[in-house]
């Protein structure tokens, strides 16, 4: 309680800092395994992009004449973010161009950290992905990297990109599950993303609405309309484990500054964030959609919080309804005077919600 | 600002000994007035910045500074004669008339505009496909002459109508030449010698970011003007 007022969206006791430090120990444990495949490229790169989003954050400061907020280290946790987003194989550049993009026109213009419409990481990826298409987005097989410079190899499909084509991604969910897969460097080892995302969500780093909602509604989704032959299961499992959905659903959509305030709310956003996805999975140009998708609900969180809060209130009304009240003390015997005094105290109770909406 | 101008039917002062002295004074009055005038249209009153009107020809059309020069001599060449005419006879019009009457006369008024700025820049027109007939229903068009020209004298309607029509280009040449040598790497055409650039600024979002950032540095201006006046 004491420390209620660090930042607008920490409703909790604990500090932004806490919960910072709580996403970086969570993105750590992803760049194990890559790094121990691969070598020290990702490191590299995601130490880079950090740099650069720190660079962005002081520069942008010093311009606007801002008190400079870098201690709060959201500045790391984008650089992580944006780094785990991409492919392993990515120009270096690319990664910091996403960085400073999430820093410079997603996140400081807005007022900082916990005062952002959208996601900034998410943000800055989903810029590179459109504006360098093509070559600079291309996934190779994992190997040794070199740590710093370009790297070269055949490209190879990810899972995201069979599935567009109407592929399988792999022989059997086995293999995907227990082997590294190349693809966004946060989903190359998914056993542990899952973990690290299931340690965010027990810390309360995240809201477990999103995500919950997130993954069951791409997952009905996946079941009602499989976009490869095979068993229906098959395709759920192959769209939740394909491309960035579940790093997108864990780590980004549950983020408390960018998701709507109410428990509804954020099961809507959730929701919609998974219908959305499959949706742009179909018929969309790119072949990974989460992104994409959390941003434009990210765009409609104020009104979900708003039709979340209407749909409340309504509900309650209808709980007060003459109609069901009568039924009920029907049953246990009719007694006009409490049902009516119990009606306009439900209707001033509803009156006042419906003025003074708290979100 | 609308007590400060002159109106077209000036009211009968008495006459006092110095009538010389009080013109020159009215005079230098309704100067300043025109000039705050013109300024407010470039500027602290920009209608794309500040008014958020006319976006669609600067984020969706405005990706190279020859298109958005051909934007800026299309709107000025609609805007200042529909201004001057609804200035003169916009009284008359009933409110519920304006909208269709404005169109009309900016459709009719394409016709030498567009022939004029093909002369001065030929092909551009095609470049622009639709959105240069577009202009025609621009909503600075319609939302200068309803709301301003028609209850004031021409030359203030003038001068408004130029001040938008600065604004309005200052603005699209700007966005449109940051985007072209972000984009192509050259501005009017000519290469700048920086290589190729980020092909995604072609499109209609890269638009509404610049086009943020710049109405972000208007407000910024307009807070500072309050800032001085309130001091002085």
């Amino acid at each position: 309680m004491a420390r209620k007022n660090l930042a607008p969206f920490v409703r909790s006791t604990d500090s932004v800092r806490h919960r910072m430090l709580d996403a970086i120990l969570a993105l750590c444990a992803l760049f194990v395994i890559p790094i121990a495949n691969t070598g020290p490229r990702l490191a590299v790169t995601a130490a880079f992009a950090v740099g650069i989003c720190l660079l962005g954050e002081i520069l942008f400061s010093l311009i606007a004449r801002t008190p400079i907020a870098v201690t709060d280290l959201s500045c790391v946790v984008t650089g992580m973010t944006v780094t785990l987003l991409l492919p392993i194989n990515v120009p270096q550049w690319l990664p910091a161009t996403a960085a400073l993009f999430a820093t410079v026109v997603a996140k400081a213009p807005f007022g900082g950290t916990g005062r952002t419409p959208f996601h900034p990481a998410a943000a800055g990826v989903v810029f590179v992905t459109v504006c360098f298409p093509g070559q600079w987005m291309q996934t190779l097989p994992l190997a040794r990297f070199p740590a710093w410079g370009d790297c070269v190899g055949e490209p190879v499909k990810t899972g995201a990109r069979l599935l567009l084509e109407g592929l399988r991604p792999a022989a059997d969910v086995n293999a995907l599950v227990w082997r590294i897969s190349p693809g966004a460097a946060g989903q190359t080892a998914l056993l542990v993303l899952l973990a690290a995302g299931g340690y965010l969500l027990l810390r309360k780093t995240a809201g477990w609405e999103a995500p919950l909602c997130c993954l069951l509604t791409a997952g009905l989704a996946a079941f009602l309309f499989p976009r490869m032959v095979g068993a229906r299961w098959e395709s759920v499992v192959f769209e939740l484990l394909s491309g960035t959905l579940l790093f997108c659903a864990l780590f980004l959509a549950g983020e408390p500054c960018v998701s709507p305030r109410t428990r509804l709310g954020r099961c809507f956003f959730g929701a919609g964030v998974g219908v959305l996805t499959m949706a742009l999975r179909r018929v969309g140009a790119y072949e990974e959609g989460a992104l994409f998708a959390l941003l434009l609900c990210n765009a409609l969180a104020p009104w979900l919080d708003r039709e979340a809060w209407t749909l409340c209130s309504k509900a309650r009304e209808l709980r007060r309804l003459p109609l069901l009240k009568h039924r009920k003390s029907g049953a246990r015997g009719p007694s006009e005077p409490t049902e009516n005094s119990n009606h306009e105290e439900g209707g001033a109770l509803c009156e006042s919600n419906a003025s003074t909406p708290q979100i | 600002m609308n007590q400060t101008l002159p109106r077209p039917k000036s009211e009968e002062k008495p006459a006092v000994p110095n009538d010389k002295q009080q013109r020159a004074a009215k005079a230098r009055e309704a100067v300043t007035a025109l000039r705050e005038l013109f300024v407010n249209g470039v500027l602290y009153k920009n209608p794309v910045l500040i008014g958020a009107i006319g976006l669609c020809p600067v984020v969706a059309a405005g990706t190279s500074l020859k298109n958005g020069a051909a934007l800026s001599l299309l709107l000025t060449l609609l805007l200042l004669p529909t201004c001057l005419l609804f200035s003169l006879v916009g009284d008359k019009v009933p409110m519920w008339l304006r909208p269709p009457v404005i169109l009309v006369l900016s459709a009719a008024l394409y016709v030498p505009a567009g022939m004029f700025t093909q002369h001065v820049m030929p092909g551009t027109l095609s470049a622009l496909g639709i959105y240069a007939p577009l202009m025609t229903a621009n909503a600075i068009i319609a939302s200068r002459a309803k709301n301003f020209s028609a209850r004031h004298i021409y030359y203030a309607a003038i001068v408004d109508g130029a001040g938008c029509a600065l604004g309005f280009s200052l603005v699209i040449c700007l966005s449109s030449a940051l985007r072209e040598a972000l984009c192509e790497g050259s501005l009017w055409g000519i290469s700048l010698g920086i290589g190729g650039g980020i092909p995604g600024m072609r499109y209609v979002f890269a638009g509404f970011l610049v086009l943020g950032f710049l109405s972000a540095a208007a407000r910024a201006a307009v807070r500072r003007r309050d800032k001085r006046r309130g001091d002085g």
